[in-house]
């Protein structure tokens, strides 16, 4: 039994965000599966990846994730599942022990959890968070405080992402009974004691109770309470699924404790975890997010700014003059206000303009799900700490998408147009003007379509170039993969809902690989170029020009070499320079870390496929 | 056995300790101590000292139930605070087709088994506190009181990080 009961083969980094000492490091091993089964096992763990990484809030959280799969093989297939259970009396020889009827429960699947600790020691030393996933198509799982367990029955998986909540971030079961509902007769109010854990509550005080900031004003406190405290609350949600308030049974008891929403994934498998819980997550894998998304702005031929997030909340800068004393070393990088009135969120896309060489604008989503924004001007009195970031907008109708990407653009120095995603799936814009009355707060926002035909991909790049000062073209992923465009002309008929955002090629042989980032440049005035990355790894690109016969439709997107060394990492942003309107250079992030290049000039023998791409 | 370098693609974490704890009923047992390159989850509010009941700054927090680790200076000051789901418990979570009442306990009989905390190397720090609400059966919501502490030994773990690339490795060791 035990250990002698097979061998452990190996592990393999099947999401590698960087190095283990950097990052939040997922250990999933197998128990019951022979040599043979191996791939089998693969399957299964990649298939609870996937569903890991479409759970909010991990989804926007992946790059702080490592997975490992550590391949352990058994001498035989399945559990122990002990007749005694109403089992089939099948008692395999499995490295880890698994079996189910644990405390005479026939669900209650159980392994050896010392000796899983020990083979995450050995295999990965800097693991978080231990899974294995039991050989068998039977219902089962249990949770451990260092070791989930769950089977192949159909969704399964749940049972890992709740014992997560447990094991790896703290969080409390959120049900209101323990044995169950109609059983328990000792669970009807929870004694005057504050639970520990983040997500339970027994105070359901709007000014006091420990979630309050995440409370509406207009929520009512509690925002149910059960008419009798015998029994589970029969009553249904009274408000909106996403209201976070103090809704009475929770943590084993009818009544006196509260959960923040009516429910979550720690009260019903199956569910979305609550906000509170998300919360807790994202400020445990915050730290280990590498920085985000980086933007730069050249105000003059001798003078570059560069601008970007940290999980610290705040938007940091450097900069770099060429004149001498002036470097990148000869100062240190500082946050670009004295106070950031929401935090900066840690995926969010940043965008900065110079309307002129003595002024800059910048962009970022924060946390509240608005568009922030803080600016610096040479003349005196209006550096970065002499006025406070403030949001684009006076409402947001909708808030920013997690994850979103974010542009701008001055199509002359008095004036600039803001791009964003919402959670709606639309593209939203803002636009301010030095003229009189036409003050971010002198309008309201608005999505730059009439429909979306398709929404944005969720955490999309997002990209817009004015080809001339009375013109923008928009550009985007969408949910379908497809690179998605639209246009706002000043010409009288050509407005933003004059017509509909169009996929800007006919077919796209490869999808956009989720969160990719966009670039666009106009070489010329009648001339653009789109660059993203494909989920084969491939940057891709296509082009437009004003020419008949040029057009989107003309032709097919391509990828912008002939090989990758490496792949281009998920996600990664994507940046085109046109040093002349004869040249471009392209800049991408590769799995390795590197940063990777590639460039086209208009000469013959400088082509996309007459070079390769290279690490910078 | 992996093994990767810190290339500076984000941000490294500290040195840290994984304490490996057996427990059979009440009694815990520190097995494991190793030395990690691993970033340990972030500190819980130290200032947060109290409950609704309010209280001073000890590892006593009158008013609050459950469990956390906790690292503390020799003045008993905490230093680290992890809150943790309760891992030494006389119940084990059961799962059920119901989609409405698909969670619920059973009671256990024979509370046995192992957990691993992860907590930061702290120069400051002098030993770990297990702090938690009653290890008994039944309904254990009262206030949480230390039930163990181990010594941190620094200076073991720098002679053998220097004879033994980072792993140490003690004898069993009971709480007290």
């Amino acid at each position: 039994m035990g250990t002698g009961d097979g061998a452990v083969v190996g592990t393999t980094k099947i999401v590698d965000n960087g190095p283990a000492n950097a990052r939040w490091n997922l250990v999933i091993m197998g128990d019951g599966y022979r040599s043979t089964e191996l791939g089998q096992f693969a399957t299964n763990a990649q298939s609870f990846v996937n569903t890991l990484f479409a759970t909010a809030p991990f989804t926007a959280l992946r790059a702080a994730i490592n997975v490992y799969r550590v391949d352990v093989r058994s001498n035989d297939s399945g559990a122990d599942d002990p007749t005694a259970c109403g089992g089939t009396g099948a008692a395999p020889n499995t490295y880890f022990d698994a079996a189910f009827c644990n405390n005479g429960t026939r669900r209650l699947l159980t392994v050896n959890s010392s000796t899983a600790l020990a083979v995450a020691g050995q295999q990965v030393p800097g693991w978080h968070m231990i899974l294995v996933i039991v050989n068998s198509t039977v219902y089962g799982g249990s949770g451990g405080p260092s070791v989930a367990v769950f089977s192949l029955a159909p969704n399964a998986n749940e049972i890992g992402l709740h014992e997560m909540g447990h094991s790896a971030f703290g969080l409390a079961d959120e049900y209101e009974y323990y044995l169950g509902c109609g059983v328990d007769t000792n669970r009807n109010v929870h004694p005057a004691v504050e639970p520990a854990e983040p997500n339970v509550t027994i105070d359901a005080n709007h000014a006091t109770n420990k979630w309050r900031d995440l409370v509406a004003p207009a929520t009512a406190m509690p925002t149910t309470k059960n008419a009798n405290c015998s029994v589970c609350d029969p009553q249904p949600n009274p408000v909106g699924a996403a209201t976070v308030g103090a809704f009475e049974g929770a943590h084993y008891y009818h009544c006196a404790a509260f959960r923040p929403q009516y429910n979550c994934r720690m009260r019903v498998l199956g569910q979305p975890f609550c906000a509170v819980c998300q919360r807790r997550i994202r400020q445990t894998l915050l730290p280990r997010l590498p920085v985000g998304e980086v933007s730069t702005v050249a105000r003059s031929s001798g003078h570059m700014d560069v601008f970007w997030v940290r999980n610290d909340g705040k938007v940091w800068s450097n900069w770099w003059d060429q004149t001498t004393g002036m470097g990148w070393h000869d100062h240190n990088s500082f946050p670009i206000a004295g106070s950031f009135p929401s935090p900066a969120a840690h995926d969010t896309g940043i965008a900065t303009v110079a309307r002129n060489p003595g002024h800059m604008d910048a962009f970022w989503a924060g946390l509240d799900g608005k568009i922030w924004s803080t600016w610096w001007d040479q003349a005196t009195g209006m550096g970065w700490f002499d006025h406070n970031p403030f949001p684009i907008g006076r409402d947001f109708p909708v808030p920013a998408a997690p994850g979103t990407g974010i542009a701008t653009v001055a199509r002359n120095s008095n004036h600039m147009d803001v791009f964003w995603t919402g959670t709606d799936g639309q593209v939203w814009s803002n636009w301010w003007d030095l003229n009189q009355g036409m003050g971010w707060y002198d309008h309201g926002m608005f999505p730059i379509a009439a429909s979306f035909p398709v929404p944005a991909a969720p955490g999309t790049g997002i990209t817009v170039v004015a080809r001339n000062p009375n013109h923008m073209d928009v550009f985007w992923a969408g949910a379908d993969g497809k690179i998605w465009s639209t246009w706002w002309d000043l010409t009288n008929g050509m407005g933003w809902y004059n017509h509909n955002p169009f996929p800007i090629a006919t077919t796209f042989p490869v999808p956009a690989t989720p969160g990719t980032g966009i670039t666009v440049v106009a070489r010329n005035p009648n001339h653009m170029d789109v660059f993203w990355a494909g989920t084969d790894g491939k940057i891709w690109s296509t082009w437009w020009d004003l020419t008949n016969g040029m057009g989107w439709y003309n032709h097919n997107p391509f990828p912008i070499a002939t090989t990758f060394p490496v792949p281009a990492t998920p996600g990664t942003g994507i940046t085109v320079v046109a040093r002349n309107p004869n040249h471009m250079d392209v800049f991408w992030a590769g799995a390795d870390g590197k940063i990777w290049s590639t460039w086209w000039d208009q000469t013959t023998g400088m082509g996309w496929y007459d070079h390769g791409a290279f690490s910078i | 056995m992996t093994s990767e370098q810190h290339t500076g693609s984000g941000p490294a974490g500290a040195a840290a300790v994984r304490l490996i704890f057996e427990y059979e009923g009440p009694d815990i047992r520190l097995v494991s101590r190793q030395r990690v390159d691993a970033a340990p989850p972030p500190t819980d509010d130290l200032s947060e000292t109290t409950g609704p009941a309010g209280s001073d700054a000890t590892d006593e927090r009158p008013g609050v139930k459950g469990f956390w680790v906790e690292l503390r200076d020799a003045r008993q000051q905490p230093l680290y605070r992890r809150v943790m789901h309760p891992p030494v418990r006389y119940d084990a979570e059961v799962f059920s087709d119901d989609p409405d009442r698909s969670l619920a306990r059973v009671p256990v009989d024979e509370p046995k088994g192992a957990f691993a905390v992860l907590v930061p190397e702290l120069a400051d720090a002098d030993h770990v506190a297990l702090v938690s609400s009653p290890l008994a059966p039944g309904p254990t919501v009262a206030p949480a009181a230390e039930v163990a502490r181990f010594a941190l030994r620094e200076d073991e773990d720098e002679a053998d990080a220097a004879n033994d690339a980072d792993e140490t490795e003690e004898p069993d060791e009971g709480g007290h």
